[in-house]
């Protein structure tokens, strides 16, 4: 099932006669198991989301000491590097 | 209740018939339908959009239809399954704002699933919309050697330039959107907020047949969308660097004899410019983060005496986003930012080096989002946004307490800038819309919403010392010297409520009509301590319709038309005449006796010999915010799957021009010497002063001057007009390259100029500039622009290069001469000299060079590992051949480097930078 789903009405039944004649005979005949299988294989991978051990491995490592760096630098600039109006 | 319903059809009816623009929005939507192999409509097919932060599904209708409204921009996977159908998937659904992207699927019987592996994305042409869809694409966008600061986007669109966009005011006439609401100045109309071009998701541009939902401007739209976190983690860090021998020269000696105060070349000789960006899930598919720190530092050394201009900007930005419920999404955005100046120029002209101020520029901007999903066909969105801030410009250390000295002989300011100006500004809006889809009587989107905007500006300033000094070397002693004091303090309030209506009403499969009409009203308040209340009112109604037709059938050819009418944003500077706060103004002269009431720094002494205290402005209580109207005819076709032509034909006319006037004034002609052409000129004389006593905020158009007699001298037309050819050539990235060529063809002309004043002017408090040689091409008319911006990667080595060229005829000017107060009696406190500066030719006659420019980017992109991480380095090169065309020009008789360069642009600089992401 999708994590969310934004439209939460159950799936109503095909409507049979909407469908081309050509359509119709293909499903009559057709497996119901084979049918299943396909919309199981069908159904969409979650978005892609990072292991929780992210921050662990040595590119998490990097990064989490490139934003410290990063953040930490402009921490610094804002608070020493700031001009000061005396007058306000 | 039968009478509700009439009154509800009757709005209905009027709203569909009478009004505006295309259904664009900060969202896009994804739509299509299911069938079957055979063509027949699969009823009840689930499709599934998954992007960065979850999944959401559909269920198609009775005719295989589905739809998914209010998509964030990005990349989208799209899948359709029905039982005993192999399921189909379409990946790189690629979603920009305010697009429809249309997926559709055809499903076969039994089977495993079939992927698409093209792009999805929204139509080469889009038959949808009246909107002349101009802008820049994405894949342009972030190639590009671009100035990073983001109102500056705007110039790299066709038919804008120099922030004066379709012939409206320079920077003052555009909305700039961050994230949805505007955040300009409340006082000046100019960018307040600046954005790190690396926290930037896309950038839409638009003007040309916005639909009623933007309002507030007369020139053009820039649309930021930000980032936001998503189930991945996400990284970028970025650097960019220059120093000044990575720059040119490109000052001449024949540009140096003409005016030896271009000095060197302004250059940067530091430029540091880095991003730590970092996003991800907090809880999965429900609670994200993002964020960023920016460290900005570029100093310079620029024209002239100042060696040091350097600006420092540290900068955050956090966003949490928070999906309570599969139908609901919450954003809450911060930044905070500082912008800190050294050696800003005090006073345009010539000065000493010592004649700079600091600036200090902290702000808190603040954006909180919800978003509510009824179903598939409905939703509402609501924002909270705003800034609070300030920007003070004060002395240095060194020259605290210190005066200005001007000396009139030599025309050069020295010793100090000596003034502090304190500014502060708040603003606040609320904006809800309402946005519906319906398929009766063909296929709506309708869309309903409100603005409230409540903002403030402080404006105070105060001279070193309680006074600026005026010497005259060649009339007095050093050591003796007159001056003047005029400080200031005043409060403009500025409220706004506005509310639109909109729909895109597609009838038929190839015909789409956009209908909208806005309501703005806005008022001006005295907001200081004497608090006088309201001083200036408005009310706006701005009808919008337009329509394209699909010419063929296929999505390949169509012809939109558009009329819109566009009514101005309300800032402070309408009416702070109106507000007190201002003045008095007192002049001194030297007492040479020692007994003076005032003691100079040199110990000499002065009288107040006069003072002056400024009259309130009255502002005409019938008065009309100015507004443009504006007719757009495209036609644009499909050339090859990837390349599109659209040729546009714009008209624009300005209405409801504001200034201030002297109702009670009589002018006496008289002749004097047009230094020019050698010959006389008969100019205006102020009758009596005593009617510099009513001033008078109105429309200008039409005011008339009459002499002592009462007979008319002539009428001021105030006008504005727009007409271009556009032709833009767009080929999306395939086959290794991208381009956009545009070439556009415009006049703007007029008697109200399109420079920062936007719709307000000064040319009308006095015959002197409204009745002679007042008609003409404007500053910003520009009738040829050709603009080429590309990409191409050279195979191989795989590294693109990203050029943008511009080619664009020079401002337009005339010679002018100032007339001495005394013969046109203008009172100096009270008239700018703007009013005794006379044009001895029609206006716009002559033109600065013709403006060629290159600038290149080369970057080479390494793929790091699997996905999405990337390491790329970019050389950024500048005014590659290094041009130096002027920019201004000295335009007075009376300056001793008469039609010498006044400014000339800046030379090729060469950047570095280096990006990680993932």
């Amino acid at each position: 099932m999708p994590a969310r789903a934004a439209e939460p009405s159950p799936v109503r039944p095909i409507e049979t006669r909407s469908l081309a004649a050509a359509t119709s005979a293909r499903l009559a005949k057709l497996d119901t198991k084979d049918a299943l299988r396909a919309t199981q294989s069908a159904t969409p991978a979650a978005a892609t989301g990072d292991s929780p051990s992210f921050f662990k491995s040595p590119k998490g490592i990097a990064v989490l000491l490139l934003m410290a760096v990063g953040t930490g630098y402009t921490i610094y600039s804002a608070k020493d590097e700031r001009i000061d109006n005396p007058l306000r | 209740m039968q009478k509700l319903r009439l009154v509800a059809a009757a709005f209905l009816a009027v709203l569909l018939s009478a009004s505006s623009g295309s259904a664009q929005s900060l969202l896009g939507t994804i739509s299509g339908v299911v069938v079957d192999q055979q063509g027949g409509a699969l009823p009840g097919a689930t499709l599934t959009l998954a992007g960065k932060t979850g999944a959401k599904s559909a269920v198609t209708d009775a005719s295989g239809a589905f739809r998914f409204v209010a998509v964030e921009p990005g990349t989208y996977t799209v899948t359709a399954e029905l039982a005993s159908f192999s399921p189909r998937k379409q990946e790189n659904v690629v979603v920009t704002i305010g697009k429809t992207v249309t997926v559709d699927f055809s499903l076969r019987v039994g089977g495993l699933t079939d992927t698409a592996e093209v792009v999805a994305e929204a139509p080469l042409v889009d038959t949808s919309t009246t909107a002349t869809d101009n802008s820049l694409s994405q894949d342009l966008l972030f190639n590009l050697p671009l100035n990073r600061f983001v109102a500056s986007l705007l110039d790299y669109t066709p038919g804008v330039n120099a922030g004066s966009a379709f012939g409206g005011g320079a920077d003052v006439s555009n909305g700039l959107y961050f994230d949805g609401v505007d955040t300009r100045d409340p006082s000046a109309g100019t960018a307040w907020v600046f954005v790190n071009f690396n926290i930037v998701e896309e950038v839409q541009v638009q003007g040309l047949g916005a639909n009623a939902e933007y309002g507030s401007f007369t020139g053009a739209v820039v649309n930021t969308i930000t980032r936001s976190g998503g189930n991945s983690t996400s990284g970028l860090f970025d650097v960019q660097y220059t120093k000044g021998s990575f720059a040119s020269d490109n000052t001449t000696g024949e540009l140096l004899e003409q005016n030896p105060d271009l000095g060197l070349s302004a250059k940067t000789s530091k430029y540091l410019d880095f991003t730590a960006q970092l996003s991800g899930p907090i809880i999965k598919d429900k609670l994200f983060y993002f964020f960023s720190a920016q460290r900005l530092e570029d100093k310079s050394n620029p024209s002239g005496p100042v060696e040091l201009y350097s600006e420092l900007s540290p900068r955050f930005n956090g966003k949490i986003t928070w999906l309570p419920s599969s139908n609901d999404k919450i954003d809450l955005q911060m930044q905070y930012d500082q912008f800190n100046v050294k050696g800003r120029d005090g006073w345009s002209g010539t000065i000493t080096k010592d004649v700079v101020v600091e600036e200090e520029a902290p702000e808190l901007v603040w954006n909180a989002q919800w978003r509510h999903l009824f179903g598939s066909n409905t939703f509402v969105e609501a924002r909270f946004a705003g800034y609070s801030g300030y920007f003070d410009l004060f002395p240095t250390a060194e020259t605290l307490g210190k005066s200005t000295h001007y000396d009139v002989t030599t025309n050069v300011q020295s010793e100090a800038a000596g003034y502090r100006s304190l500014y502060d500004r708040k603003r606040n809006q609320l904006n809800a819309a309402v946005t519906h889809y319906a398929d009766r009587w063909g296929k709506h989107e309708l869309k309903f919403g409100l603005e409230i905007e409540r903002s403030s500006a402080h404006n105070r300033n105060t001279y070193e010392g309680g006074i600026y000094y005026y010497d005259s070397t060649e009339y007095y002693p050093v050591g003796q010297y007159y001056g003047f004091d005029s400080s200031y303090d005043f409060k403009t309030d500025v409220a706004r409520e506005s509310f639109f209506a909109q729909d895109s009403w597609k009838p038929n499969s190839r015909l789409t009509i956009n209908a909208g009409v806005r309501l703005d009203q806005g008022r001006g308040y005295d907001g200081g301590a004497q608090d006088i209340g309201k001083v200036y009112e408005f009310t706006g109604f701005a009808p919008r319709i337009g329509f394209a037709l699909d010419l063929t059938g296929d999505q390949k050819t169509v012809l939109k038309a558009h009329y819109g009418e566009f009514v101005d944003s309300l800032s402070g500077t309408y009416f702070r005449r109106a507000v007190p706060g201002l003045g008095p103004y007192l002049g001194y002269f030297f007492n040479a006796d020692g007994t003076g009431e005032f003691v100079g720094p040199k110990g000499n002494t002065f009288d107040v010999v006069n003072r002056v205290d400024y009259p309130l402005y009255n502002v005409d209580p019938d008065l009309k915010h100015p507004r443009v109207q504006q007719y757009t005819a495209t036609i644009e076709r499909a050339l090859t799957a990837d390349t599109r032509i659209a040729v546009t034909g714009t008209y624009r006319k300005w209405k409801n021009f504001v200034d201030t006037v002297l109702p009670d004034a009589r002018w006496i002609p008289f002749e004097t010497e047009d230094r020019l052409h050698e010959q006389p000129i008969t100019v205006y004389e102020l009758e009596d002063q005593a009617a510099t006593e009513n001033f008078l905020i109105r429309n200008v158009d039409g005011t008339q001057y009459f002499d002592p007699e009462g007979n008319l001298l002539g009428t001021a037309r105030a006008k504005r007009d727009y007409k271009s050819l556009m032709v833009v050539l767009n080929k999306r990235f395939t086959n290794r390259w991208q381009a956009q060529v545009s070439y556009v063809y415009s006049k703007t002309e007029g008697t109200v100029n399109n420079d920062g004043n936007g719709t307000r002017t000064s040319d009308f408090i006095s015959p002197n500039r409204s009745l002679i040689n007042f008609e003409g091409p404007l500053t910003y008319d520009r009738p040829h622009e050709l603009k080429i911006l590309g990409t191409f990667v050279i195979p191989k080595i795989e590294v693109s290069i990203s050029p943008y060229w511009k080619s664009v005829s020079g401002y337009a000017y005339q010679i002018q001469q100032t007339v001495s107060r005394s013969a046109t009696n203008l009172p100096f406190a009270l008239v700018s000299s703007t009013a005794r500066s006379i044009r001895l030719e029609p206006r716009g006659s002559r033109r600065t060079d013709m403006q060629h420019r290159l600038d290149i980017r080369a970057e080479k992109i390494f793929k790091v590992n699997q996905g999405n991480e990337r390491l790329a380095v970019y050389a950024d090169v500048f005014n590659v051949f290094n041009a130096n065309y002027n920019t201004d020009v000295f335009n007075n008789v009376s300056d001793s480097t008469f039609l010498a360069p006044f400014s000339i642009t800046t030379p090729r600089q060469i950047t570095l930078g280096v990006r990680w992401s993932f």
